[in-house]
């Protein structure tokens, strides 16, 4: 074994040589310097014996084989003929994604408010909804039938007590809420009543449409109208003596009866 | 090889190329074996943690960051593969790495009297590396045989630069001193 060296600027030159700090000038001068240094030299001569020995690291095993089928077994490897299908495969996916992420943006800009998630409502809501349609209709085409010059004033509402022999004759007419009323020839005048109905009656059931004779000769029995029109009614608290709310609607004009 | 060479087989492979899977292994096949073989001394573990740190980086080349060099990482895994097995194997010491190295590799032609004090130079490196403590070997091999920078060799063993200088001189220095006196005890063996 060599002697060790005791001078720390030469071991830090040493360190620089073997670091592969020292240019190719310094190097020289370096070793020219240690010439008469005969522990030194042998020094970097067994390192670099050492260094020599370390770089000589002889045969290795090619475990490509190995390592392929192991791989395998894991991870399928793809024939290039497949590989060509995949690579295309992925490439119209992602063009589909794409095109659906433009339209979708492009849906958005033109109808922001449109969601293609459906949400969940209570069947609550829904009634609710209806109704508040109903009325909002029922106020549109009011006002635009009260708009209209050709149309008469709205008729007289009075409230109206059924005889007995009347209410009997309701009884055995209720009538669903929805009427086809058809109507002859330009009316000048119509009369709705509503009818207080007894207590035991059920809600909505029934309405009364009380005119002119030449209109409505008999209670309860419509005139035939040669246009049809849609009557919506709705009824609330039908309490005696006080008539029941009453909204009619018919393709010329819209009464409300409170 | 090449980066752009590199980048080209990485992508190859991970999209399902065998071809290009083979040729990234001969690629770095035997700079990672070397590598594990002068840490371990054992060509079975080295071999084995090859193996087990190509198949690890194959299946998982759709992670590599093409901004690192994938000898950088196909080291990194091969090293913690072989931290974790050092856990469980004890580091061979004794005389049985001498017949570990073989003698296959002797070049065509090559006298027999000359390959065979080859294969006693390494076995004698061998040994005198195995003296060292592993961060001096690590370090010395790294940058002696693999011809790492220091800061790469900083990076991938996750200490400062100045550390692995420190290690470095060491080592380097230690290796010398155990290198000789490994040839010196085993040329007095052959005279008695």
């Amino acid at each position: 074994m060599s002697e060790s060296r005791q001078d720390p600027n030469l071991e830090r030159a040493i360190d620089a040589l073997f670091d592969r700090e020292l240019s190719e000038a310094s190097q020289r001068e370096l070793l020219g310097s240690l010439r008469r240094d005969p522990v030194a030299c042998q020094e970097i001569a067994e390192t670099r014996r050492a260094m020599a020995l370390l770089n000589d690291t002889g045969a290795c095993p090619d475990l490509t084989e190995a390592i392929l089928a192991s791989v395998n077994n894991r991870r399928r490897f793809v024939p290039a003929s497949v590989r060509r299908f995949v690579t295309t495969g992925r490439a119209a996916i992602a063009a589909g994604i794409l095109a659906a992420v433009s339209g979708y943006a492009a849906f958005q800009r033109h109808g922001p408010e449109t969601s293609f998630t459906p949400t969940a409502a209570p069947v609550s809501d829904l009634v609710e909804s209806a109704h508040a349609d109903a009325a909002q209709g029922l106020r549109t085409v009011a006002g635009i039938l009260t708009a209209s010059a050709d149309c008469e004033q709205a008729p007289a509402v009075a409230s109206y007590v059924p005889s007995a022999s009347e209410l009997r004759a309701l009884e055995a007419r209720l009538v669903s809420s929805q009427w086809t009323v058809a109507r002859a020839g330009s009316p000048t005048r119509v009369e709705v009543r509503t009818v207080a109905l007894p207590a035991d009656l059920p809600e909505a059931s029934c309405l009364m449409l009380v005119g002119d004779a030449a209109w409505m000769p008999e209670v309860g029995v419509l005139p035939l109208w040669s246009d049809p029109a849609l009557v919506r009614l709705r009824f609330r608290s039908p309490a005696p003596a006080a008539p029941a709310e009453c909204s009619i609607l018919t393709r010329d004009r819209a009464v409300s009866v409170p | 090889m090449e980066r752009q060479r590199e980048r080209e087989l990485i992508r190859r492979a991970a999209a399902g190329d065998r071809d290009a899977a083979a040729e990234t292994i001969r690629a770095f096949q035997p700079s990672v074996y070397a590598y594990i073989l002068r840490l371990s001394g054992r060509p079975d573990v080295a071999e084995d943690i090859v193996q087990e740190a190509f198949v690890r980086v194959l299946a998982n080349l759709d992670r590599f960051d093409e901004r690192y060099r994938f000898s950088t990482w196909l080291f990194t895994i091969a090293r913690r593969l072989y931290v974790n097995a050092m856990q469980k194997l004890r580091p061979a010491y004794d005389s049985d790495l001498v017949g570990a190295w073989g003698g296959s590799d002797a070049a065509p032609g090559e006298p027999v009297e000359r390959a065979e004090a080859r294969e006693q130079a390494r076995g004698s490196l061998q040994r005198a590396l195995m003296v060292l403590p592993l961060a001096q070997r690590e370090v010395v091999v790294l940058f002696h045989q693999m011809d790492w920078p220091i800061a790469l060799i900083a990076k991938h063993l996750e200490m400062p630069e100045g550390t692995v200088k420190s290690h470095l001189h060491r080592g380097r220095r230690r290796l010398r001193e155990a290198l000789v006196a490994e040839e010196s005890r085993t040329s007095s063996e052959a005279w008695t």
